[in-house]
């Protein structure tokens, strides 16, 4: 679902890509729809002690308890009021499920993987890591992240442990 | 292995592992008894049913074992061999191979060959030998034959009555009932000899049910019956390869084999030995199975009758028959062959021709067809998939926060005035019907997932068998309350435990029999394992009449590591030294032995137990033994809580670890080397506030409350800011969150269907003593 979207022009030849755009800190990324299982308003988070600083609380979806990260936090973005457009991106990542904060969601976007290329080294100010590639699409520039690098139990791990020793 | 459906080898691996399970226990009863009838009738019927399912699901490794430990009770039954201790013990490897069998069966895996060395030992006790001399086998009586064997001198003419040895009595019905099965598909069969496309399917299943059949027959100890059916099978067997002439002759000749052990049977079920002579059939079979044809030769198209009226002749039962075979052969119009001059009925029965010893079947009987005997009556009950009641059971979760909500609601409602007072009145009606139903409901569903304890008792006895032959103790376990019912996964997660403390109990808590001796006990130490219901909860308790704990020693140990100043020993009442016992690591054992002595149970079995939100605690009397009490909720998915408020944020705390709450006054507080206590009439309660607990902004948040909350009698007041209520909550694993320990043990949904963390107290109490060793 979200593996590296750079690699797939370089092997099969265009395709189109469907993906969901929005912003965090005035950048455009996007992550494959099909990543996507829902996106709510902002509701009541609630806090858990000793977790890792990313993640921000844990929500009730239908009965299931959910981690929400934000993105500011995991970019290493300056953290922002949330507002009216603050919206919870839920995603499977690797069988879990879990949220997260993003400033706005923009829209459902259909674009061919040719003008998809691979993250330069310093496309922005997030970790290239986390990035799939980059989308010139006119005047914008997506960034198209990689969640399984951004939220997958390695690295959602690694951030626990790192907690962890600092304790 | 020969594929099916995956049900019925689901079907197959609960039923039998339910009857090994039982059959485990029961064995162990036995060996107190080794001669009870009652008890070597049940063990052999569980076995007998378990080979019989897997003959069906040709699973040969599994009947080779199951039919060799069949054969070896068989002989106990029949008073051939008794179960000593030896015996047992082979039996006992025998279940243990079938039940790591069945374990490769649900992983797909082939079966392990049985241990060859096993199979010859059960065999040899299956055919009566053993190494002592049977102490009670009468030999003069006619039952003591051993079954491999053929049974003596024939039987005189005519019928005679049917005379079994005491343990046999109550199995003839069953075994009878068997024949009856067994011969009516072996009929079923033989019909379909005479078709030329089935033939040889029809003859290899007759042969798989011959096996069956001569396994029942054996049973009675009826030699001609016993002829028959190694005849039946061997011509069965031949049946496939023989000529189309031959098996003109043969096809018929079965059947009547069939009829006449038919009658044979009903002979049986009137306690008759049928007398009527079957030497002639017999050996006219075994020639066509050399491939030779018979003086005697049926027509075209002649039936089972047919032939039995020309081998054996219709002379009833009651007649004797010496002779009237003979004539009878004569008057068959069909053939104008002579009946041959050495056509004697009588010897021929017992001639040494055939011998039944085959009859103690070798293993091929694998295609057994659906011979599923035992299955339960089936009215009554269904087998649910497990995944089925979890999906259930988590509805019922959801179903019980959504009309915690609704009740929010409603009262959010009435206080606002916001309606009419009729529409409040009925909106409280319909929620507290709600509330009513959601509560039968979540009842309902929680019994369908209780299963009694013995599930798990019932294996113990043998658990403390072996342990008996390992510490060379004399061990009675006496269980109480194995009927008392729990969650199925109470009963998963107190598995572990129960094991630790018993072998604790065995191990270290009773005395070899010489010492108990010398201390004026009996030689035989009992364990009493004792299950019995307080409420919502299930009190289970480990007694043993040993030596007791030694406090001197275990406060010693305690002492060497620093877990209490040597000065204070003295002060500390027994329970607290006891509790070192359930500390990781903490072992006193000089040794480390098979059984024990790592210093691992005990803390296992405190961590497992308060997995399970249980309490438990120790008592010890030196000389008199020692007492193990487990307090655990009959189910581990809802529990009540009370809500409390810190802050702004709500939280969980369960009700069952909440003594009291408190509001105490300034004066009440004070802080000893930089950690806070109260003092709570004359005691001293460690408190931990709930404001730095979750890192909530420091001051500002005023926590007047003193939860004083207890597990396994530590106890600390978790200072709050406010309480909320008092709510069933339906426990929710915080997992991916990414949080490790803390003192959140889990999470809701709140009636307003926001989350709250549940409070670990155990967490919590570690966290206080944690600070105190600080």
């Amino acid at each position: 679902m979200s593996h590296p979207i750079g690699q797939q022009t370089s092997s099969a030849g265009p395709t189109q890509l469907q993906l969901v755009t929005f912003e965090v800190a005035g950048e455009e990324f996007a992550v494959d729809i099909l990543a996507v299982q829902e996106i709510n308003r902002m509701m009541d988070l609630t806090r858990v002690p000793q977790s890792p600083p990313e993640v921000e609380g844990v929500i009730n979806l239908r009965g299931k308890i959910i981690p929400v990260l934000d993105l500011r936090k995991r970019f290493g973005f300056p953290p922002a009021e949330r507002g009216e457009d603050t919206r919870i991106v839920v995603v499977e990542v690797q069988g879990r499920v879990l949220g997260f904060l993003v400033d706005k969601v923009h829209e459902v976007l259909r674009i061919s993987s040719e003008i998809v290329e691979p993250a330069p080294a310093m496309v922005c100010s997030i970790n290239a890591d986390f990035i799939a590639g980059v989308g010139k699409l006119n005047d914008r520039l997506l960034i198209l992240l990689d969640l399984q690098k951004l939220f997958g139990a390695a690295s959602l791990g690694a951030a626990a442990s790192a907690v962890a020793a600092a304790a | 292995m020969a594929s099916f459906d995956p049900q019925i080898v689901q079907d197959f691996l609960t039923e039998s592992g339910e009857l090994l399970s039982q059959l485990e226990s029961d064995l162990v009863t036995l060996e107190q008894d080794p001669g009870d009838p009652e008890m070597l009738n049940q063990v052999f019927r569980a076995l007998h049913t378990i080979k019989g399912s897997a003959s069906f699901l040709s699973l040969g490794n599994l009947v080779k074992i199951a039919h060799a430990a069949e054969s070896a009770l068989n002989a106990a039954r029949n008073r051939v061999v008794v179960i000593d201790r030896e015996a047992m013990d082979a039996l006992l490897r025998g279940v243990d191979l079938i039940k790591e069998q069945m374990g490769q069966l649900a992983q797909d895996e082939p079966l392990t060959e049985p241990d060859a060395g096993l199979v010859a030992a059960l065999a040899a006790l299956g055919e009566g030998r053993q190494k002592r001399p049977v102490p009670n086998a009468d030999a003069s009586s006619p039952t003591a034959q051993t079954p491999g064997r053929p049974a003596g001198p024939a039987l005189a003419d005519g019928d005679t009555a049917l005379v079994l040895g005491e343990g046999k009595k109550d199995l003839i019905e069953y075994l009878i009932g068997d024949l009856d099965e067994s011969l009516a598909k072996a009929k079923a069969q033989a019909d379909r000899l005479f078709d030329a496309a089935d033939f040889r399917d029809a003859a290899s299943q007759l042969f798989d049910l011959a096996d069956a059949i001569a396994r029942s027959v054996d049973f009675f100890e009826v030699a001609p019956m016993t002829r028959l059916c190694v005849c039946l099978r061997n011509a069965a067997q031949a049946f496939g390869e023989a000529p189309a002439e031959v098996r003109a002759q043969l096809a018929p000749r079965l059947g009547a084999i069939l009829l006449l052990l038919t009658s044979k049977t009903e002979a049986l079920r009137r306690g008759v030995i049928c007398g009527r002579p079957s030497g002639t059939l017999v050996e006219r079979v075994e020639r066509l199975i050399s491939g030779e044809l018979p003086d005697a030769r049926l027509p075209a198209g002649a039936t089972g009758q047919d032939a039995l009226a020309l081998d054996v002749g219709t002379a009833p039962m009651s007649v004797p028959p010496k002779g009237a075979a003979a004539t009878m052969d004569e008057p068959d119009p069909a053939t104008r062959d002579h009946p041959a001059p050495v056509v004697i009925p009588e010897p021929a029965d017992s001639a040494p021709g055939a011998s039944p010893a085959a009859a103690p079947i070798d293993a091929r009987a694998e295609k057994e067809p659906s011979k599923r005997s035992g299955v339960p009556g089936g009215e009554h009950t269904i087998r649910v998939e497990v995944n089925r009641l979890e999906a259930l059971m988590n509805l019922v979760g959801e179903l019980v926060l959504q009309k915690n909500r609704i009740a929010a609601i409603t009262r959010r409602h009435g206080a606002a005035g916001a309606a009419t007072q009729e529409s409040r009145e009925q909106m409280s009606l319909a929620a507290s019907g709600l509330d009513r139903v959601t509560a039968d409901i979540q009842v309902a569903v929680m019994r369908t997932r209780m299963q009694p304890l013995e599930k798990l008792f019932s294996k113990y006895p043998r658990l403390i068998r072996d342990l008996c032959g390992k510490t060379g103790k004399k061990i009675e376990l006496v269980i109480e309350g194995g009927e008392t019912e729990v969650d199925k996964s109470v009963i998963e997660e107190l598995g572990d435990p129960l094991v630790h403390l018993l072998r604790n109990a065995a191990d270290h808590g009773l005395e070899l029999p010489t010492e108990r001796v010398s201390s004026g006990k009996g030689e035989t130490g009992t364990i009493t394992l004792r299950a019995s219901h307080e409420g919502s909860h299930v009190q289970l308790l480990i007694i043993d009449d040993g030596r007791g704990l030694n406090r001197e020693r275990i406060a010693a140990k305690g002492v060497e590591r620093g877990l209490v100043r040597a000065e204070d020993v003295a002060n500390l009442p027994d329970e607290e030294v006891f509790r070192f016992i359930f500390l990781p690591g903490f072992s006193t054992a000089d040794k480390v032995s098979d059984l024990s002595g790592r210093g691992v149970g005990m803390d296992v079995v405190r961590t497992n137990i308060e997995k399970l939100k249980g309490l438990i605690s120790l008592s010890s009397q030196p000389g008199k033994g020692t007492t193990v009490a487990i307090t655990i909720p009959l189910t581990v998915a809802i529990l009540p809580a009370m809500m409390v408020g810190v802050g702004d944020e709500v939280y969980a705390v369960p009700l069952n670890n909440i003594l009291e709450i408190v509001r105490p006054d300034a004066a009440s507080i004070s802080s000893i080397g930089g950690r806070s206590v109260m003092r709570l009439r004359d005691s001293v309660l460690p408190l931990i506030s709930a404001a730095d607990l979750f890192e909530l902004p420091e001051g500002g948040v005023q926590t007047p409350f003193a939860v004083v909350l207890s597990m396994n009698n530590s106890r600390v007041g978790l200072l709050v800011t406010r309480l909320i209520g008092q709510q069933e909550i339906v426990i929710k694993p915080l997992d991916g969150v990414g949080a490790r320990g803390g003192a959140a043990g889990g999470a809701t949904v709140r009636d307003d269907g926001g989350v709250s963390l549940i409070i670990d107290v155990a967490e919590l109490i570690r966290m206080a003593q944690g600070r105190a060793g600080a």
